[in-house]
């Protein structure tokens, strides 16, 4: 076996939002990635760094905020440049293999593990409602393709500049309150999962929470992105269910940087 | 079938098993550390740490190749102040479960007042023995720079020696011609073991976009591939050194353990098999070691280490 960088031309640069750029591209590894796994995409010379997997199939995509060096670069990439990817790595979401009714609460570019999450819970027959938050409508990221499917769609932005204005949290805690949901998936800020998570204990809905943490290996051996009792983000998830975050002290208080410091959330 | 004892020790240190975590795998929190420990390892040694905090080189920083893992992480750590809280938190999961395990703490520096300073602030945190990583291929004017050089690692081991109490492990890069040499110098320089080997330089290009893989151009190889030339380490530095050895280096199932054993190696040092075989590879090489042992009517570990010096 080996597990190095597969460089692949870059097919098609969609700017989703004023911050957002999804790349899309051909890779049999990522053809078969599952909801909520991630890939390693390598910007030759400059960096390598996690992205969640946007949409996978015969061509496949991730969708890149830019937010530091490297993604900054990646945003100035054009068709036919090229990148490398390894993965797909982690475990991703898991759905019930009952007939469900399920609650997705998406924050900022959590959206992206969110996607195609939903297409595969509407494909697998489950009734979805979408909770998707984000700083102003400018970046709802994905707004137009969650109108167009067929699930319950709730959007809210801080400013009040589309949906209500406020937190998804908000939405999340009046929506559970009338019961009827089977579980919870949510990606977003740590700080807005871990309300996500204290609501799906307090109303007993079995609730599972990607993580984000800066990661080197992406394979589990360099510990980097692990948390509370020895759990590689990269590993071990990067989806962990709200019990066993729970357990974890880092959860919504602290993160690592690049020497292994913790920093506050 | 009697049953094998699987103690060991390192001089004064004593082992419940010769299996430990070997550094830079698993070792910057402590509840990873402490999920090694559960996954049946004797104690693990930490990541290399200095004064300062240090981010460490950019990603690509370890990939896998045909028979290993090729890595250049470039000594990433926390600083010394920050990692002291990892090993307090290591150190009351350890007597929390009332086991014994054993901390290694691995520091690195540039000259040997640097090593000196850098074992004294690691002695404080409460640590059973100090590994000197003289050997780091890829941190330039850290590590392997230093440990290439015999008359420097006798003034570095010497000068630790001086500043501390605990039991000093020199820890040794395979990147020389003469790695017996070396061993040899840390052991005149007052150690109380040598670890044996650190990975091997190495290198791996993408031919499609011509760029090195590493973030940092070239690194060290570890795994399965390095495995012989470990063991012939450890056989070199058998014969020449009276200290004991810790044998590392592509270690990832109980017959490797014994291969290494028999060279003279008194423990060993577990890293890549994470990544083969996940955190439960510690007790199982362990279990598999053990069986062997008492299949061939071995009453204990210690009776196999350098065997193949003495037929």
């Amino acid at each position: 076996m080996t597990d190095t960088p597969r460089v692949t031309e870059i097919l098609e640069i969609v700017s989703e939002t004023p911050s957002h750029k999804t790349f899309r591209f051909r890779d049999a590894g990522i053809a078969t990635a599952k909801p909520g796994q991630f890939l390693m995409v390598w910007l030759p010379g400059v960096d390598e760094i996690p992205m969640g997997v946007a949409e996978a199939g015969e061509v496949s995509a991730i969708t890149v905020e830019k937010l530091g060096d490297c993604t900054t670069k990646l945003h100035e990439l054009n068709v036919g440049d090229k990148i490398g990817i390894r993965g797909p790595y982690g475990n991703g979401f898991s759905l019930p293999k009952e007939s469900s009714n399920l609650l997705m609460i998406a924050g900022g570019t959590g959206a992206v593990p969110i996607l195609p999450t939903v297409e595969r819970a509407l494909e697998a027959g489950h009734s979805v409602t979408l909770i998707h938050g984000s700083r102003c409508e400018d970046l709802l990221l994905y707004a137009e393709r969650f109108e167009r499917m067929d699930i319950g769609y709730h959007k809210c932005t801080d400013d009040g500049s589309c949906g209500m204005k406020g937190f998804t949290t908000d939405v999340a805690e009046k929506l559970l309150d009338t019961g009827g949901y089977d579980a919870i998936y949510t990606c977003g800020p740590e700080v807005m999962m871990k309300k996500v998570v204290a609501l799906g204990l307090k109303h007993d809905v079995p609730t599972y929470a990607s993580l984000e943490r800066y990661m080197k290996c992406g394979v589990g051996v360099c510990d980097q992105c692990s948390i509370g009792a020895g759990l590689r983000v990269c590993k071990d998830g990067p989806v962990f269910d709200g019990e066993t975050l729970g357990q974890v002290a880092d959860f919504g208080i602290f993160k690592r940087e690049a020497s292994g410091k913790r920093i506050n959330l | 079938m009697s049953l094998a004892s699987m103690k060991t020790s390192i001089g004064k240190t004593e082992l419940v098993n010769p299996a430990l975590l070997a550094s830079g795998i698993l070792d910057e929190t402590a509840g990873s550390m402490l999920r090694v420990i559960d996954g049946g390892a004797a104690g693990c040694v930490t990541k290399s740490i200095g004064r300062e905090a240090r981010g460490g080189h950019p990603n690509p920083t370890m990939v896998e190749l045909q028979c290993g893992l090729l890595n250049a992480m470039g000594l990433p750590n926390p600083g010394i102040e920050s990692y002291a809280e990892e090993i307090a938190e290591f150190k009351s999961g350890i007597a929390a479960r009332g086991i014994d395990a054993k901390l290694i703490g691995s520091v690195y520096g540039g000259d040997e007042k640097d090593f000196a300073m850098m074992a004294g602030l690691m002695a404080n945190t409460g640590v059973d023995a100090l590994e000197l990583n003289v050997s780091c291929p890829h941190a330039r004017g850290y590590g392997a720079q230093i440990g290439s050089d015999p008359d420097m690692v006798r003034k570095v081991v010497s000068a630790v020696k001086g500043a501390v109490k605990l039991p000093v492990f020199v820890k040794l890069t395979p990147n020389v011609s003469n790695v017996a040499l070396i061993a040899k110098a840390a052991e005149e320089g007052g150690a109380d073991a040598v670890v044996a080997i650190n990975t091997v330089k190495a290198m791996a290009i993408d031919i499609e976009s011509g760029h090195p893989v590493l973030g940092n151009k070239v690194g060290g190889y570890s795994g399965p591939a390095i495995k012989p030339i470990g063991v012939r380490a450890v056989y070199d530095i058998y014969k020449e050194v009276n200290i004991p050895i810790i044998g590392v280096g592509g270690i990832t199932k109980g017959q490797d353990l014994l291969e290494y054993a028999m060279a003279g190696a008194s423990a060993v040092q577990i890293g890549s098999a994470v990544y083969y075989r996940d955190v439960p590879v510690f007790g199982e090489i362990v279990k598999e070691a053990k069986s062997w042992l008492e299949e061939r009517g071995f009453s204990s570990f210690k009776e196999i280490v350098g065997r193949t010096h003495d037929i």
